[in-house]
């Protein structure tokens, strides 16, 4: 999905995405090889940063198979295309802390597919730094 | 400063190498965008 490609762009409006799972550590070298993830990744195995970051509790029921980063893949028909885009990835939820503290953008996700319009998160960097270069 | 960013601060998630990192870092010296994943299967 979007979010892995507009890592530059981020990276360029002086903020940076971490990547935050809910597994064993041992999800995280799964992670980083189903997707090519290659920035900073971690694991909360007790969800008690999820519980405090407020995402929707429906993120936790919901079973649908959009990932982070193959969403359209993942959906055509609910089954895998032998690709290892990571399509049993869901994304929980975006949020942007900025630099000392405070929630400066967030969103939880309410339904299935429902993940963070990059361009959203890009604009609200782009309100947060010294730069305008969007 | 939100209080809830003080206390998701001090909660901690681990690394790759299995070390445990407090969230505070993540935001100190930038602006931080946190994105959660599942996983399922």
């Amino acid at each position: 999905m979007q979010l892995h490609h507009q890592i530059d762009a981020i990276r360029a409006a002086g903020a940076e995405l971490h990547v935050i799972g809910s597994g064993s550590p041992s999800f995280l070298a799964g992670f980083r090889e189903e997707t090519g993830w290659a920035g900073p990744l971690y694991t909360d195995p007790s969800l008690a940063v999820f519980k405090a970051a407020e995402l929707k509790r429906s993120v936790v029921k919901t079973l649908d198979p959009r990932s982070l980063f193959g969403a359209a893949k993942a959906l055509a028909g609910g089954h895998r295309q032998g690709s290892t885009q990571g399509d049993t990835w869901q994304q929980g939820g975006v949020l942007v802390i900025a630099k000392g503290g405070g929630v400066k953008w967030r969103h939880a996700s309410e339904r299935p597919g429902d993940n963070a319009p990059p361009d959203e998160i890009i604009t609200a960097l782009g309100t947060l730094s010294t730069f305008t270069t969007f | 400063m939100s209080s809830q960013t003080d206390d998701l601060a001090k909660l901690t998630v681990l690394d790759d190498d299995g070390k445990s990192i407090e969230l505070g870092t993540l935001w100190h010296d930038r602006t931080a965008v946190l994105v959660f994943v599942r996983h399922f299967g």
